[in-house]
């Protein structure tokens, strides 16, 4: 063998093992250049992304009270807004997700940065919605992964690409979809829908504050009058708001009740005119509430409240007309009630979660029903909100900032005090929260309140540093990698309409404090925080609250200043972005650098470093299933959950066939001619679930009976579309007899 | 499945020991012992157990069997525990100094030294495992049965050291917490503003 030979097979394998080290995405290629055409002004993509994953999968929110997935009622989605001005584009995603993890965050970067698109990790903004009827494995928080983080825990890499892959196609396709845009910003306030679950610490909270002091004047007030409001209105005087509002207890008015709603409309390149021409493009909102309508029993796959909310706006404003000259629209009630399959053509309707650590939906009992109701509420007030804006913006600011935090001992005043250095959850959590309480409340330990037993008179200085808080532990000391060391605040402005994201739950008055931060930094209140954006903190509650260690204090994993810490934070990056701004980014890095606790890294990204534990194998395989030709099925009338429905059973499907719209969807067939008049992904709750014994499937179609009556009178057929076609028999609803409750 | 078990086996532990014993006026003979124990978590209080002891003489053989009665000293919480306590047994003495099966009646001390833990400080823990390294001495003496060889009485020494594997779960422990009296909306901090 001659020399150079021996070189040429060395070479040859030396690029065989670079070749068999590298990672899944492979070949990250340097972002092209941007060569979006721009006229200086807004542009923004859309774009709807299905995420339903297959069935088996732990559901996660509830701990181990949480089922293991064995059906679909909403189909899960990401909603992509993809927003510029010619360059440096984000991406907001709010996403039909418990919580979003870092994990997910940075494959989703990591693929984007392979398909060569231009935003980075620190341009994705993944806001989960906080349904609790979404999948688990996704975590590289061993804390999100391990015992009784779900029923059956564990990380699967192989979930955490199938969403990584699903949101990273999203931003491609809104990514490639950019076009000039109008954009607009509206902020209500929505009363009634929502309370606070955690109304003793509440009430413990100073009433410092432009934001607190009112908030808590107005829950007092209304616990003193709600007797004599009571007894003053008369049964069935009814639904008037003002009747409403003086019924409203005090832990309904212990709530943040904004509503913000950002609004794109489409227009000409080079025009700057913004008056409305039709549907918008997309609506992206953010309230403050925990979609858990429906209870910790439950076995399907849903958006919850916020699944019901975004098809419902998505109805509204589908067929929205203009109204005069400006930006408003007009559409009527009815077209709300309207079922519409949810497609990318359509307004694009996107709902992140706002101030709700300690908010709880306003329902008497937690069912799909009550679930319905409320999201049908909130969907409609998204797009009346959306509707009323009178003035969207062609051009105008475009400013982003994203600052990752270290969180073990972070120092979070100027004297050196810092948070602790293990993150740790309080036995309090381990009951879980009002609306998904867990089997250890038998334990009074479990229960809210709670708490360590501190000598009396026992100094702050001296106490532990997790306070109050007796912590939940299982096995050995804490581990300081079981909870995200890291998690990122961002700020986003897009003309009027200004985001601030805080990857944790903040409790209302927490989000009052920052919110007073933020409008003394920015000079405006009009500004939607975000939270469970990118990483997930779990709660973060005042300090006030934390000593309580109800649920939401108990599940503070930094101890009793994390607030305090976010705040101090906050109060930095604002003054960064209002520096930035003014006089350009090196004195805006010098100011932050000599006023804030931790070194300046805005817009860049920490070092990743996952340690998921244990990995285990949950995405099921594809699986080959002889798919039978059946005769078509009787429907049978069913009524579960507090509400009517009709139902046929067939042998089972594959279970991976639920995550691919191409091979199963099922649709409701009206009349001779078998029009499709629902589909089940248009929140008239259709819903698939594999049967107990496992070898069967169910269908069941639960819909609104006083949201369309015609029902009453009509022939229907079951149907089920894609690799496997089948029909039921035709069935008449027998609405009456629905009515009363009786199958 | 460990939570489940957590109350029964809950501050529970094994413990091996060996070491030197003398019986009356014998030469030194190396025994062994294996406990099952309880043990005091969180709060000094009383233990019970099952000891049972063997000499190392070309094998091991089984002697005695003993039940035991102590009391845990929590003297550095979560560190170090000292234990005194007595023994009822049955079964023979170390070196063959009678014939048939003796009683046995006698106390010991027992300081344990916990070198590994998943549980220090203040935390409700649903399941963690302990290890210990054990030090101890016991006396007692032993009784001969009727138509023995022999009726005297036998005085029984021994040193002992070895390791403990504990397991202990908050389920059962006396709590490190409080349920403060139940506040309301009215009696909150706050509520009177």
């Amino acid at each position: 063998m001659t020399a150079r030979l021996r070189w040429l097979l060395a070479a040859l394998a030396a690029l065989l093992v670079l070749g068999c080290g590298k990672p899944e995405v492979r070949n990250p290629v340097q972002p092209s250049p941007f060569r979006e055409p721009t006229d200086g002004g807004f542009l923004a993509g859309t774009a709807l992304v299905d995420i339903t994953p297959p069935l088996h999968l732990s559901l996660f929110g509830h701990g181990p009270e949480g089922r293991v997935a064995t059906g679909v009622r909403l189909r899960l989605h990401c909603q992509v807004f993809v927003v510029s001005t010619g360059k440096e584009p984000i991406a907001l995603v709010p996403c039909d997700l418990q919580s979003p993890s870092a994990a997910l965050q940075r494959g989703v970067a990591a693929r984007l940065s392979y398909y060569g698109i231009p935003i980075t990790a620190d341009r994705v903004f993944i806001m989960a919605t906080h349904t609790h009827a979404g999948p688990a494995h996704y975590f590289d928080a061993p804390g999100y992964s391990g015992p009784f983080s779900s029923s059956i825990p564990g990380y699967d890499e192989k979930v955490k690409d199938f969403l990584a892959n699903a949101v990273a196609e999203g931003i491609v396709r809104a990514f490639a979809a950019q076009r000039p845009a109008c954009v607009g910003w509206n902020e209500v306030n929505l009363t009634g829908l929502a309370f606070n679950r955690s109304y003793v610490p509440f009430l413990a909270n100073d009433t410092d504050g432009n934001y607190v002091a009112p908030i808590l004047e107005q829950a007092h007030a209304a616990d003193r009058g709600y007797g004599q409001a009571s007894a003053a209105v008369a049964p069935g005087a009814g639904h008037a708001e003002s009747s409403q509002a003086s019924l409203a207890t005090g832990a309904e008015r212990a709530v943040d009740p904004r509503l913000f709603v950002m609004r794109f409309d489409a227009r000409a390149a080079g025009s700057t005119t913004c008056d409305a021409a039709g549907p918008p493009l997309g609506v992206l909102a953010v309230y403050g509430v925990h979609p858990t309508g429906v209870a910790n029993t439950n076995q399907l796959y849903h958006g919850d409240i916020f699944g019901f909310a975004t098809r419902v706006a998505t109805a509204c404003l589908s067929d929205a007309k203009p109204v005069g000259h400006g930006g408003a629209l007009s559409f009527a009630d009815t077209e709300c009630d309207a079922t519409l399959t949810v497609r990318d053509d359509n307004v694009l309707v996107g709902l992140a979660n706002g101030v709700e650590g300690d908010v709880s939906p306003n329902v008497q009992f937690q069912s799909v029903p009550n679930a319905r109701r409320l999201g049908r509420r909130l969907g409609v007030e998204i797009a009346r909100a959306a509707a009323a804006i009178q003035t969207l913006d062609a051009a105008g600011p475009f400013e982003h900032a994203y600052w990752e935090l270290w969180f073990p001992s972070g120092r979070y005043d100027d004297s050196g005090h810092e948070l602790c250095e293990v993150a740790e959850l309080g036995i309090a959590a381990g009951g879980g929260a009002r609306d998904g309480p867990t089997r250890l409340r038998v334990l009074d330990a479990a229960n809210p309140g709670f708490r360590l037993k501190l000598p009396d008179g026992m100094k702050e200085e001296d106490r532990p540093c997790q306070g109050y808080k007796l912590p939940l532990r299982l096995g050995t000391a804490p581990d300081p990698q079981k909870f995200p060391s890291y998690g990122a605040l961002g700020f986003v402005r897009v003309g009027r309409a200004r985001f601030a994201t805080v990857p944790a739950e903040l409790t209302t008055v927490t989000g009052l404090r920052i919110r007073q931060i933020l409008t003394s930094g920015l000079g405006t209140s009009s500004i939607a925080l975000v939270g469970l954006t990118n990483q997930y903190l779990q709660y973060v509650t005042t300090k006030e609250e934390y000593d309580f260690q109800y649920y939401e204090g108990a599940s503070n994993l930094y101890g009793p200043h994390t607030a305090e810490f976010i705040a101090r934070h906050v109060d930095c990056l604002a003054g960064w972005v209002t520096r930035n701004r003014e006089s350009g980014r090196p004195a805006a890095d010098r100011w932050v650098k000599e006023r804030c606790p931790q070194p300046l890294k805005v817009n860049e990204l920490s070092r990743f470093e996952p340690h998921p534990k244990p990995v285990v194998s949950r995405m099921p395989e594809e699986e080959d299933l002889a798919l039978l030709a059946l005769d078509a099925p009787e429907v049978q009338p069913t009524f579960e959950d507090g509400a009517p429905g009709w139902e046929m059973t067939f042998p089972r499907l594959p279970i991976t066939f639920t995550a691919d719209r191409g091979k199963y969807r099922v649709v409701v067939l009206a009349g001779q001619r078998g029009n499709v008049v629902e589909d089940d992904d248009d929140g008239a709750s259709i819903e698939t679930q594999e049967l107990l014994d496992e070898q069967r499937w169910r269908v069941r179609w639960a819909p609104e009976l006083d949201a369309g009556d015609d029902i009453c009178d009509q022939w229907f057929r079951l149907a089920v579309r894609g690799r496997f076609e089948l029909e039921s028999k035709p069935f008449k609803p027998d609405c009456a007899r629905a009515r009363r409750g009786l199958p | 499945m460990p939570v489940a078990l957590a109350p029964l086996l809950a501050a529970c532990g094994l413990q091996a020991t060996a070491g030197p014993a003398w019986v009356g006026h014998e030469r030194m003979a190396w025994q062994m012992n294996g406990v099952l124990g309880t043990h005091a978590q969180r709060h000094s209080g009383g233990v019970v157990g099952v000891r049972v002891g063997s000499v190392i003489d070309h094998g091991i053989a089984l002697k005695s069997g003993v039940l035991h009665g102590g009391y845990d000293v929590l003297a550095i919480p979560g560190w170090l525990i000292v234990q005194p306590g007595l023994d009822v047994g049955a079964g023979q003495a170390v070196r063959h100094v009678f014939d048939g099966v003796g009683a046995y009646g006698g106390g010991s001390l027992e300081v344990r030294f916990r070198f590994w833990t998943g549980d220090r400080g203040a935390s409700y823990n649903l399941a963690f495992p302990a290890c210990d390294i054990v030090l101890g001495g016991r006396g007692g003496i032993w009784m001969p049965p009727e138509h023995s060889n022999t009726t005297a009485v036998y005085v029984e020494r021994t040193l002992d050291l070895g390791v403990r594997f504990g397991f202990g779960s908050d389920l059962t422990s006396p709590s490190q917490g409080e349920m403060p009296s139940r506040v309301t909306p009215s009696t909150a901090p706050g509520g009177a503003r």
